[in-house]
């Protein structure tokens, strides 16, 4: 059964050491660091305050997915053997190790796109490692649906290759777009867009997977407020003008990339996330880039700002709002609850399963008007109609 | 003269022994599995208070026989986790998922045989069964064995049960509380003699 009270406790706790620890270790580092020359006149920071926010986050969101995944009760248990803890124990500890490696190294370090060019490539490969969708040839595969990777006339290695290939375009423009004046809220439009993809997944029926979105949104938003609040100080007890958005945006956009396009290649390949809907959970956080007119200057930075995060979380909104739809349409009922209104009892007649009586003409109608509605709402969100095809 | 009859002695051994060899190879019979009347099924708990009772409808497998010398005998059955069927479509589709079988990513659930013993009614079987990813050994009491003859095809015929905790096959201690930990799986299986 789902747990919101523990998901949410996940998110704050991560949150929570995320940031103290990301924000102590970086204190500390300056503090360390307090007989080195000050700051050139330029304004340009020392290579310890470049390498302070490094340090933090390198303790910091390790630290936070650690607590957060452990109050989830999630553990070690040998070798990963599914989609999930291959993604948890493989490629978010390879991101952030990745991540910090480029982050140590003096600016501009534009080898480390060699390093996350790499990574994306391997990401999708490792996450289906073992599955259906690279062993077509195995028993019982007639009929199966394959899912993630089904697309007609390509093989499993160029789809992983499409797949890595799109991961990295995007990481790229993310983190190009938290580069920008007002790039600061880039982390919270990935952590909403993870609470969104979390949602689908577990309105999908994949409570574990989607469980798995809130200690990583929480790690995301945590980390950088712990860095932001250490700049802050630093930039107030007069230790030149710091800016250390070279060094700290960069770990919190990749690890929130991977782990989202993580989230939504593992809901997709083994849970019933439908193709369409991750698609537009993945592409969702690029709506922060959206310009918003000559006009928009007048709100000013932070309203823009505050514009731009209600775009991307309406679109995240009306996702999951589909998705609670077909939950309602094809879980509610396991549940034991009872519907009401005549919208609910609309999408509860499409559900196929045994009838105790006859159909009446009332039922019917209401039948025949659920079926066009969802003909013409759905296919925007790609799949039919029938239980058995709505699988990804 | 003597000649002919050392060839025609040498040929008769020949043939002798081709003729127990050929016995000695078919003393161990091959069977595949027939899907069409075999069943597998199993049933858990529901809230500690009722049982869910459900089937796989695909497998497939093979069983050697060896009659003379039982401990030869070797079984082997492939069971379709996508398969599974409770009677109601979303509540499969639900077990489809990682929380339960993983079918995407564990399609099959293995039993292969890697030491057999004959047993009053049937043999006992040690092998490797393979749920959800994580291979154990267990022994399963195969009752039946007999074999008989319809429609010019020779069939046997086994029984087994098999008591699993789904906890010590990996499966989600969170998802525990609402299906019983335990459930039972009964195989009854129909094998035709290749």
């Amino acid at each position: 059964m789902p747990e919101p009270w523990r998901y949410l406790q996940a998110l704050g706790l991560a949150a929570g050491v995320g940031g103290v620890v990301a924000w102590g270790v970086a204190l500390l580092w300056g503090v360390l660091r307090r007989g080195q020359p000050s700051p050139r006149p330029t304004g340009q920071p020392t290579l310890g305050l470049i390498l302070g926010p490094a340090f933090g986050l390198a303790l910091g969101l390790p630290l936070a997915l650690l607590v957060g995944y452990g109050w989830l009760g999630v553990r070690w248990n040998g070798p990963p053997a599914n989609g999930l803890n291959r993604l948890l124990w493989l490629v978010l500890p390879a991101t952030v190790l990745i991540e910090l490696v480029i982050a140590s190294a003096p600016p501009p370090a534009r080898w480390g796109w060699w390093f996350r060019g790499a990574l994306a490539l391997f990401v999708p490969r490792v996450l289906l490692h073992g599955s259906i969708h690279l062993d077509a040839g195995g028993p019982f595969r007639e009929g199966v649906s394959r899912g993630l990777l089904s697309w007609p006339g390509l093989s499993a290695g160029v789809e992983l290759f499409v797949l890595g290939a799109g991961l990295l375009l995007i990481w790229w423009l993310l983190d190009w777009l938290a580069r920008r004046a007002g790039g600061e809220a880039v982390p919270v439009v990935l952590a909403l867009a993870l609470l969104a993809g979390g949602a689908c997944v577990m309105l999908g029926g994949y409570l574990k997977g989607g469980a798995a979105a809130f200690p990583l949104a929480g790690a995301v938003v945590g980390a950088p407020c712990g860095i932001w609040l250490w700049q802050r100080l630093v930039n107030r007890a007069g230790r030149g003008v710091v800016d250390a958005g070279e060094s700290w945006r960069s770990p919190v956009v990749a690890l929130g990339v991977v782990g989202l396009f993580g989230l939504l290649v593992v809901g997709c390949a083994f849970g019933r996330l439908l193709p369409g809907r991750a698609l537009a959970l993945g592409l969702a956080p690029l709506l922060y880039a959206a310009p918003l007119g000559p006009r928009a200057r007048r709100w000013g930075w932070g309203g823009m700002m505050a514009v731009r995060l209600i775009l991307v979380a309406a679109l995240l909104g009306l996702v999951v709002a589909v998705a609670k739809v077909d939950f309602d349409r094809n879980f509610r009922p396991l549940l034991g609850a009872r519907t009401a209104g005549l919208r609910s009892r609309a999408w509860v007649a499409t559900t196929p399963g045994p009838r105790t009586g006859p159909k009446t003409h009332g039922e019917h109608a209401v039948k025949l008007v659920a079926k066009q509605t969802l003909r013409q709402a759905v296919p925007a969100w790609g799949g039919s109609r029938r239980t058995g095809d709505n699988r990804c | 003269m003597r000649r002919v009859a050392v060839a025609f002695k040498v040929a008769a051994w020949m043939g002798t022994l081709a003729v127990v060899l050929a016995g000695a190879a078919r003393a161990a019979d091959e069977y595949a599995y027939d899907g069409v009347h075999s069943s597998i099924s199993f049933r858990a708990r529901h809230l500690d208070i009722s049982w869910i009772h459900g089937r796989f409808n695909k497998a497939e497998g093979k069983f050697t026989i060896d009659r003379q010398d039982p401990t030869k005998s070797k079984f082997e059955l492939k069971i379709s986790a996508d398969s599974v069927d409770t009677g109601n479509p979303a509540r499969d589709e639900h077990l489809r998922q990682p929380d339960y079988f993983d079918t995407k990513q564990f399609p099959t659930i293995d039993f292969k045989s890697t030491s057999t013993k004959p047993i009053d009614g049937g043999y006992e079987v040690t092998g490797d069964f393979t749920l959800h990813g994580v291979t154990k050994k267990v022994t399963l009491v195969l009752k039946g064995g007999k074999e008989i003859e319809f429609n010019k095809k020779k069939i046997v015929a086994f029984a087994t049960e098999l008591k699993v905790k789904r906890s010590d096959y990996g499966f989600d201690k969170s998802q525990i509380g609402l299906i019983g930990d335990e459930a039972e799986i009964l195989i009854d299986c129909e094998g035709v003699r290749n």
